[in-house]
């Protein structure tokens, strides 16, 4: 249905309101009609204005689009239901409280006269939410009935038995509820037990429920000890740190619990009780360190009190490094430099949370004649130290240490750390002497790091395997390029040995929007490893979805259909979901029209040389002039070189096809009567170019350049070209010299080479210089008696179509 | 030492028969006791209800000899089929396979109930799990809606269960595309320095991903049920609509009627960590806010942008895919400073201050030994109402399409009927959940 909008008449009518009709004097048919077509709203103010006009019309318009709903089965409900849903919405929106009656009228009318069972219950829906909430509906869920509940407290199912107890806990004085834990605090079931405490607290008071069990604490069975500790703990109750306190000693899970209470209540009581059992290690002091590590307060005190007496407990260390209690870091270099191997070990690790940028240099040096594991250690520590500083101090610190160092490429990893250029340059050239600064290259996040460690990738793949996720990471976190990004990851893919590797670059390849990324990620959909296949899938998909390129059509559905066989194999609910993807991003597609022959075409005797379907009346570069949609596109992907040639050579002929520039500056050719491999415009007879000469780069170019010309012999008039993304059409008449060259049915060239030079193709002096051409140079080829029709260049972005040609020589 | 799982797990009448009961060595775990093998009476039970999708997955579909799965059920036959196969040939064991889940959550021998199904099951089922006396292992989202989720927390309580929801980020992992954990964000949120109160950003340009493929279609054909699907069952509580294949399995979420969509799929996973690093545990945003398209009824659309509001001026803001913020966008912002994906923080020093400071309040993060402590799990029904109810507040704000503001105390929407039918949606006979 139109929609009806006439400001004037609106005007002129919205004196004279009629019940019944809008300020527009539309009927209720009308507005239904308008409303429905712009279903759904985008916005919320276009979907304010719309559903004000209908519920300004309702009842009437709610039974209007009421019965406009068909049966499943016979029809689309789609905008309709948008439109009633939408109803709903306005009209319980509290700010339109003055609609809600009418509306609800209409849908109760509605689902009333509706037939079918779905619709009525869409309809029904629709009035529910515009009904007001009851109370009931928000009532308290039934408990047990108190009649059964003693019964039920007998019950095998402890969580009959502890709901129960909750109707019994219910129903009684808070003095008696407590008595009731006391009895239930004896059963064997620990979840009842816990169930029973949680009810007698709400009724009487976490205060009370702890010192119900502090006073009965001694007499608990281990089982409850432990409830009772957890309680005390989980509620912080202080008042219960005696009894918590009495059973950290005691191991086992009253133990353990007696010290995660002792950590929850916390207190330079509770700190005093946890450091010795920290100190003294064993089970009990692992349960401490993880108490003390989440303990409130300072708490470096109490820990160097313990370090002054017994200086090098490894347990102590462990939390001054947790908590980073500075004062204990003497105690832990002086560790990491005994002459004791395990000893030395621990004591490196402890420094980890204990420096400081002044530890810097003596870091180093402890690195410097570190065994092979402290090295490890000690890198970490070393970077955590030059945490604080940024990478210009970072770099002029480390770089400093370095002509010290016997092991300097201990420090690459702190150098590389700065991030900086310096960095980058130095690393880079220790490549050579030191493999490691490679991973030292690789782990920075400086772009210029990447070809050094691209180079050493290429020099021994199978040493640089582990730095190929870095610098995975690295290209793509910062090349900017597609083309060049896509070059890369290509270049490392193949350098890749391990599948899961492969599957992750191909990740990063599926991020990039290209037709270039998505031929590189459908190299790998018939890949041998699952894991590799699933992630060429998933790339394809994504690229296929965001694509700024044009991709055929054929091409992507065999991608699909390859990378849907993967992904339905392994039954993951996400991969099934891709796949329905797929398909609907092949939906948005068309399979690729054929051109046919005109009648007038076929009756003169021309040749179809391409119709949208296949290439094999050519021949030469398939790299860089591929099927896409129905055209030859013409594109720098991959490595391709040459010109595509007709299979047949011709001399005289029509050749009609049609042409479209898809971005600025295309430039290609029509090559004439030429031999293959060479450059037509001087070795065949000619070449007619193909350029989009309006593009602003071409400002300066020479008459016989332009589009259509007879490339340095004969200027075309210049024409001014269709916009981007549209066709023209174009035919070359070519007999004996004559070349005639006409787009969009104007004839912009008509000519003779041989007049044009005045027969003198090449200087007639043998020289380079020829006077008689417009470009002066030799076309010695001008002359030919045949030779194929070719397109010549491979600069990206030009299509061609529907390609005939009529051979005059027969 | 200690008392034996079988003491409190399981029913009185064990004792009674004489059963001998080995002792267990309740700190096992932390010895060097990886080759100990577990006595049958501390091993724990599983059951796996819904094994098409995450109840299939290699995360869940596991056993041990700690944790031992014992039963599969699934209302498609195929799927059940499948998963007694694949258990057979994973750990050698016959399982237990039922097309009720009533009937594998009544089976005496089963200790935990795991529910894998579409959320529009997720109350219904936890509720009967707890009153069958089982403990409760729920995939997020927690429940479809939010008077699910408060019979959840009741049924827990009165049942002395314990239950756990499945998502983690609160207390392990990193934290999707942000690169770090939740701890350090906490311990900074904690200490201060950030200042109040804080924004914190959801979106694809601080990490996550919204799955905005999670959408239904309209104008859905009637197809013929396969014979293997028990469709009737597999709707349970939800309306009964003609069947066609995308309503269910892999795409249901794309349906009001069993998910929410992206932000059903995701929602609770990114911020039930916020609601704990906000300190939010325990209450609910005041506002919500939606930009988005109109909503289908049935079928989940996308929206652009989502709004929460907390009383004291916090706010959570979700980004549809698509619609992020350009630039460099905080995680969180407050008045003192802003943090950034990798934890990149506007505070100087700030790695050195938070490891200065004590680590968040321990939580058992261990579902075992919340098992058998009963001790409230990292993320408990409790935690887990709360946060899935801030998704099932967005939800309905993106149903609607409009501003709704949240009474935290009366976990109510004000003045807003249509809002609050949809916080407590009818369930189709004979199903319904009575705590």
């Amino acid at each position: 249905m139109k929609k009806i909008i006439s400001t004037i008449l609106s005007v002129l009518l919205s004196l004279t309101l009629v019940l019944g009709q809008d300020a527009r004097q539309r009927t209720v048919e009308t507005i239904v009609a308008d409303v429905v077509a712009e279903m759904p709203a985008q916005d919320a103010a276009a979907f304010d204005r719309v559903m004000s006009d209908l519920a300004k019309a309702a009842p009437k318009s709610v039974e209007i689009l009421s019965s406009m709903l068909v049966p499943q089965d016979k029809g689309h409900n789609n905008l309709v239901e948008y439109a009633l849903s939408g109803l709903t919405k306005y009209a319980s929106d509290p700010a339109h409280s003055q609609y809600k009656a009418a509306v609800t009228e209409g849908f109760k009318a509605g689902a009333a006269a509706c037939a079918d069972k779905y619709n009525k219950q869409f309809l029904e829906w629709n009035a529910y939410l515009l009904s007001p909430v009851t109370e009931a509906a928000v009532t308290a869920a039934p408990s047990v009935d108190p009649k059964i509940a003693k019964a039920m407290l007998k019950s095998v199912n402890a969580g009959e038995r502890a709901a129960a107890a909750q109707t019994l806990v219910g129903g009684m004085t808070s003095a008696k509820a407590l008595k009731f834990l006391g009895s239930a605090l004896k059963d064997g079931d620990r979840s009842y037990r816990n169930a029973v405490m949680d009810f007698v607290c709400e009724k009487a008071g976490v205060s009370a429920v702890g010192s119900a069990l502090v006073k009965s604490f001694s007499k608990l069975s281990d089982g409850a000890k432990t409830d009772a500790l957890n309680f005390f703990g989980n509620h912080k109750l202080s008042d219960a740190l005696a009894q918590v306190l009495s059973q950290t000693g005691r191991g086992g899970e009253v133990g353990a619990a007696a010290i995660r209470a002792a950590g929850k209540i916390g207190g330079p009581q509770a700190l005093s009780a946890l450091v010795p059992i920290l100190a003294k290690g064993g089970e009990a002091g692992e349960q401490a360190l993880e108490a003390l590590k989440s303990f409130k307060g300072d708490i470096s005190g109490a820990v160097m009190d313990a370090l002054g007496k017994d200086k090098y407990n490894g347990n102590l260390l462990r939390l001054a490094s947790a908590r980073r209690i500075l004062d204990a870091a003497p105690y832990a270099f002086a560790l990491a430099s005994s002459g004791d191997v395990g000893t030395k070990a621990g004591g490196e690790r402890l420094l980890s949370g204990l420096v400081t940028a002044n530890d810097v240099p003596r870091l180093a040096a402890l690195l410097d004649n570190a065994d092979d594991s402290g090295v490890k250690t000690l890198t970490g520590v070393l970077s955590e130290a030059l945490r604080s500083l940024d990478g210009s101090q970072r770099y002029s610190l480390v770089s400093g240490l370095l002509p010290k160092a016997k092991n300097p490429s201990r420090l690459y990893p702190a150098l590389a750390s700065s991030d900086t250029d310096e960095a980058v340059e130095y690393l880079s050239k220790a490549v050579s002497v030191n493999p490691s600064a490679v991973a030292a290259l690789a782990s920075m996040s400086n772009y210029k790091a990447a070809p050094a460690i691209l180079s050493a990738i290429k020099s021994a793949p199978a040493s640089f395997q582990n730095v190929i996720p870095s610098y995975v990471s690295l290209v793509n976190g910062n090349e900017t390029d597609f083309s060049k990004k896509v070059g890369l990851l290509s270049e490392v893919l193949g350098l890749t040995t391990e599948p899961s590797k492969k599957a992750d670059i191909l990740s990063v390849v599926g991020s990039i929007p290209t037709r270039k990324a998505f031929t590189l990620a459908g190299d790998y959909l018939d890949d041998t490893d699952r894991g590799v296949r699933r992630q060429a899938a998933y790339a394809v998909k994504n690229i296929a979805d965001k694509c700024q390129d044009e991709l055929d059509y054929d091409k992507m559905k065999s991608a699909f259909e390859k990378g849907a066989e993967t992904l339905l194999s392994t039954g993951d609910a996400d991969d099934g979901y891709a796949v329905n993807q797929m398909n609907s991003i092949l939906s948005k597609y068309s399979p690729s029209p054929v051109s046919i022959l005109t009648p007038e075409e076929e009756k003169l005797g021309f040749e179809m040389l391409f119709d949208g379907t296949s290439l094999d009346k050519w021949q030469g570069n398939f790299v860089n002039y591929t099927l896409m949609n129905g055209s030859i596109y013409v594109s720098a992907d991959g490595s391709g070189t040459g010109n595509l040639y007709t299979k047949k050579k011709y001399r005289d002929f029509v050749y009609r096809f049609e042409f479209c520039f898809l971005r600025e500056g295309v430039n290609n050719g029509v090559g004439i009567r030429t031999p293959m491999g060479v450059d037509a415009a001087y070795d065949g007879m000619c070449e007619v170019q193909i350029l989009d000469h309006d593009a602003p780069m071409y400002a300066n170019l020479n008459e016989y350049q332009v589009h259509g010309s007879v490339y340095g012999v004969i200027p075309a008039k210049r024409i001014k070209h269709k916009p981007l993304g549209e066709w023209s059409t174009e035919e070359i008449e070519v007999r004996g010299n004559h070349i005639k060259v006409t787009v969009n049915g104007e004839v912009i060239l008509d000519g003779d080479v041989r007049k044009a030079c005045k027969g003198h193709n090449v200087a007639p002096d043998g020289s380079a210089r020829n006077p008689y051409t417009v470009d002066h140079r030799n076309h010695p080829g001008m002359f030919n008696k045949d030779g194929y029709i070719s397109f010549c260049g491979h600069g990206e972005g030009v299509k061609i179509r529907n390609v005939r040609v009529l051979d005059l020589s027969k | 030492m200690g008392e034996s799982r079988r003491d409190f797990l399981k029913k009185a009448g064990l004792g009674a028969l004489g059963l001998t009961i080995l002792p267990r060595n309740v700190f096992g775990k932390m010895g060097d006791s990886s080759s100990r093998a577990v006595a049958p009476s501390d091993q724990i039970t599983k059951g796996i209800i819904g094994v098409g999708g995450m109840g299939n997955s290699e995360r869940h579909f596991s056993s041990t000899d700690e944790y031992r799965l014992i039963s599969v059920c699934d209302v498609d036959a195929a799927h059940l089929q499948r998963a007694i196969d694949r258990g057979k040939r994973d750990f050698g064991q016959t399982l237990k396979g039922f097309h009720d889940f009533r009937e594998l959550i009544h089976d005496p021998d089963l200790d935990v109930v795991h529910i894998a199904t579409p959320p529009h099951w997720h109350g219904l089922m936890s509720v009967e799990a707890a009153k069958a006396g089982k403990d409760i292992f729920c995939e997020k989202p927690m429940t479809r809606t939010i008077g699910e989720g408060k019979k959840v927390v009741e049924a827990v309580r009165k049942y002395g269960r314990v239950f756990r929801l499945n998502t983690w980020f609160r207390f392990t992992d990193t934290f999707y595309g942000l690169g770090t954990t939740v701890k350090p964000l906490k311990k900074l949120i904690d200490s201060g320095l950030l200042g109040w109160p804080l924004t914190v950003r959801i979106s694809g340009a601080t990490g996550f991903t919204w799955k905005f493929y999670w959408r239904g279609k309209e104008n859905l054909e009637v197809q013929p049920i396969p014979p293997e699907l028990d469709y009737d069952f597999w709707l349970g509580p939800a309306p009964y609509k003609p069947y066609n294949a995308h309503r269910v399995h892999a795409n249901f979420r794309g349906y009001w009627d069993y998910d929410n969509g992206g932000l059903g799929d995701m929602g609770q996973h990114y911020i039930d960590p916020v609601q704990y690093m906000l300190g939010k545990d325990d209450t609910f945003p005041v506002k919500v806010e939606v930009d988005a398209p109109q909503q289908h009824p049935d079928a989940v659309g996308i929206w652009r942008k989502v709004t929460y509001t907390y009383e004291d001026g916090c706010k959570i803001i979700l980004e549809g895919e698509g619609f992020e913020s350009e630039g460099k966008v905080p995680y969180i912002e407050g008045p003192g400073g802003k943090v950034y994906k990798g934890f990149e923080c506007t505070i100087p020093n700030v790695q050195d201050i938070i490891n200065e400071l004590p680590d968040p309040e321990p939580r058992t993060t261990d579902f075992l030994d919340s098992v058998r402590y009963r001790q409230h799990f990292a993320l408990d029904e409790i935690n887990g109402y709360h946060s899935c109810t801030v998704v099932n507040m967005g939800a309905i704000a993106v149903r609607l399409g409009r501003t709704l503001h949240f009474d935290p105390k009366k976990e109510c929407f004000i003045g807003d009927d249509a809002a609050n039918h949809l916080i407590d949606q009818p369930m189709r006979a004979p199903w319904a959940m009575n705590v």
